[in-house]
């Protein structure tokens, strides 16, 4: 039974399915974009100053950017340690530390 | 057909929808039920692992370690070394370093870093890791040599501040310059040592292993639930290998720099393949995205503990669990009124991952709304992209108006959707702003299962029921319990259970047996690896042109823009009102710490 699909034009029929060559030909033009992507386009991007600055600290502190859980960041563990202390056991001796100045 | 069911939606291959009628028998034929039964499963398995196996004189080592801080608190208007080596000693204590639960580890092991050759994500040689520990042993001497020294000039200056009694400003603000410095060679130290101590590893076997024994956990529900097991047995390798190359390509050096997550390169990898070659019949059995995502969400909702919200105090409280309703509903109704989007659910969804958590928030919610999952992956795609962007505009943006970074750390972990890119964000700033933004959003993190709860009961009452019926109490209630997602009830319980047990524990035996022990080293690798699975299945059962018509007009990217918008202006006046004028004591202790 053939199937027509109604456009513009009038009754025209549904585009031929892709022959087993074109889809593995369409399977490796996306592996091959992909692969353009991670080691072409994506180092290209890093080289713009401010870009690469931020990644490189991301890679330097071993921090997993693209964890979208708190337990699977090691670092949030550390926030929380931190927190923590500052609740808990905040230095409060006699005289001043000074206050902490980050740049 | 009874009158009160007329317009009840029809079971798709797209959604799960429960029949009206509840029996008994849907404790062993729902996937919503199997969901809760394989999580419990898992829970109490992890709880058993873990809680029996406390790390040597746990309670004795944290009650010397909590003794020595507090007498170096009171001491000391500063951290000291004894104070810090006391910290460092309880933050040593895991559940997760005893044998068996290295064991676990092992197997549940995902792919790990590689740069341009995808071999080492797998395999390591023994020649390989002796010669990268032999490249990277003179770094490692050089930096204990430095922390010797730095720690001598740290003991120094202490000594100096204390023979002031702590009186003199100067001195004091000398002594606490060198044990920072102290500290930060101890990490480059840390460091290098793991560099200078490569391990050689094959994670085929275990890969094996796992694919495995995750096959035959899934498969008794499907089993039950009346499904082809043997289908889905024979299609689940294929499934578990899209998710394999997801988590290798995610932790490739440069992605992992970017934030583009295991998720997206799943859903990616399974589109690619079904659009072009197409998913092979055989596998389709085993694509079983809701089945996936409901066990993970209930795994998920061990580590959803309440005591949390009060680790930044109350201002850390309005920051979170008032501006982010605010957002969501906001943005809801501007997505229903406005801009007029035909599919509340996409709304909902889009809504919850700008407004909460990003993917994790997104995941919750198409779940508890019963999203399409196209919808879904549309909400994921369009958060990965902007979280990306964020990550590097955010920080930028505040270092050049000369931002507080208390303030700047809450404004980015109240905004940027994921939270490793918030650590991210934070970590370009300053460690202060980092550690306010990772507990921000963390904060976040655990509204998950209230955002979860609230949506699946708004939906199964207000836009699930029969319009214009009017149902007597009972026959309301009914309506609603057949109507309401099941799963939502485990993701809530294990959530209420694990608090429960966190809370009576206390925060830092909690933190080694359920932070250190039950999630990091159980139930975070497994419901990673359930994520990746659904992930997998959505890309492998969805046709890119029913994924494009979902960006007709633009409407779902303007409502996040305009939602974004509307959550980064309330989120940095809601800070700044916290932590500069009602709790301004809050900020003076975190610059402080």
């Amino acid at each position: 039974m053939s199937v027509y699909m109604r456009t513009a034009g009038g009754l025209q029929s549904p585009p031929a399915p892709k022959s087993k060559p074109k889809k593995w030909l369409s399977l490796l033009l996306g592996v091959l974009l992909i692969w353009g992507f991670v080691f072409v386009v994506a180092p290209l991007i890093d080289r713009v100053p401010a870009i690469g600055r931020a990644h490189g600290i991301v890679q330097d502190e071993g921090i997993e950017a693209g964890a979208f859980w708190y337990a699977d960041v090691e670092k949030v563990g550390k926030a929380a340690t931190f927190m923590r202390n500052v609740r808990d056991f905040a230095p409060s001796g006699a005289g001043t530390a000074g206050t902490r100045t980050d740049d | 057909m009874d009158d009160k069911f007329k317009n009840q939606p029809t079971q798709s291959d797209d959604i799960v929808v429960d029949k009206p009628k509840s029996s008994w028998s849907d404790l062993w034929k729902f996937e919503d039920y199997w969901a809760i039964w394989l999580g419990i499963l898992l829970l109490v398995a992890g709880m058993f692992i873990f809680f029996n196996n406390p790390p040597a004189e746990m309670n004795e080592k944290i009650t010397k370690a909590n003794a020595t801080m507090q007498a170096e608190a009171e001491r000391a208007p500063f951290k000291t070394i004894a104070y810090v080596e006391a910290d460092e000693a309880k933050g040593k204590l895991k559940a997760s370093d005893g044998d068996l639960a290295k064991t676990l580890a092992n197997y549940l092991s995902r792919p790990k870093g590689w740069d341009s050759n995808p071999v080492p994500s797998f395999y390591l040689s023994e020649a390989d890791a002796a010669a990268k520990s032999a490249a990277e042993a003179p770094k490692y001497e050089a930096a204990q040599e430095k922390t010797i020294a730095v720690r001598a000039a740290a003991e120094e200056a202490e000594a100096a501040a204390a023979a002031a009694g702590f009186q003199n400003t100067q001195l004091n603000k000398e002594a606490d310059t060198a044990i920072d410095a102290w500290v930060a060679a101890k990490a480059a130290e840390s460091k290098a040592k793991s560099g200078a101590n490569v391990k050689p590893y094959n994670l085929i076997p275990t890969l094996i292993v796992l694919c495995v024994a995750f096959a035959l956990f899934f498969a008794i529900g499907t089993r039950f639930m009346g499904r082809d097991v043997a289908g889905f047995l024979m299609g689940f390798p294929f499934v578990f290998l899209v998710a394999i190359i997801a988590y290798m390509m995610s932790n490739q050096g440069t992605m992992k720099a970017y934030g583009i997550e295991y998720v997206i390169w799943a859903i990616g990898l399974g589109l690619l393949i079904s659009n072009t070659v197409g998913t092979p019949r055989w596998v389709m059995p085993a694509v079983q995205t809701e089945y996936y995502i409901k066990t993970g969400l209930v795994l998920l909702g061990a580590s959803i503990l309440f005591s949390k919200i009060l680790l930044i105090g109350q201002a850390g409280i309005f920051v979170t669990w008032v501006v982010t309703p605010i957002v969501l509903i906001c943005t809801f109704w501007f997505g229903q009124k406005v801009l007029k989007m035909e599919s509340k659910t996409l709304n909902i969804t889009v809504s919850a991952d700008m407004s909460v958590s990003g993917v994790s928030a997104a995941i919750a919610t198409a779940a508890a709304c019963r999203a399409k999952k196209e919808e879904l992956t549309l909400a994921v795609g369009i958060s990965v992209a902007f979280t990306a962007v964020m990550m590097i505009l955010m920080p930028a943006f505040i270092k050049s108006v000369g931002m507080h970074h208390v303030l700047g750390g809450a404004w980015m972990g109240g905004t940027i959707d994921s939270t490793g890119a918030v650590v991210a964000a934070g970590a370009i700033l300053s460690d202060t702003a980092m550690y306010v933004a990772a507990t921000i959003k963390m904060i976040q993190n655990v509204m998950i299962g209230v955002i979860a709860f609230g949506v699946a009961a708004y939906w199964c009452t207000k836009v699930e029921c029969t319009p214009g019926a009017k149902l007597g109490f009972k026959d309301a209630m009914y309506e609603i319990w057949a109507r309401f997602p099941k799963f939502v009830l485990g993701f809530i319980g294990a959530s209420v259970v694990f608090s429960i047990i966190y809370s009576s524990m206390g925060d830092d035996v909690g933190k080694v047996l359920v932070d250190e022990g039950v999630i990091k080293g159980w139930t975070s690798g497994l419901q990673g690896w359930f994520f990746a699975l659904a992930f997998a299945s959505i890309g492998l059962a969805t046709n890119f042109r029913e994924l494009a018509k979902y960006f007709k007009g633009g409407k779902v990217v303007i409502l996040y823009v305009c939602g974004q918008s509307f959550n980064l202006i309330l989120t940095l006046l809601m800070a700044y009102l916290m932590f500069f004028v009602v709790f301004p004591g809050v900020t003076e202790k975190l610059m402080g710490g």
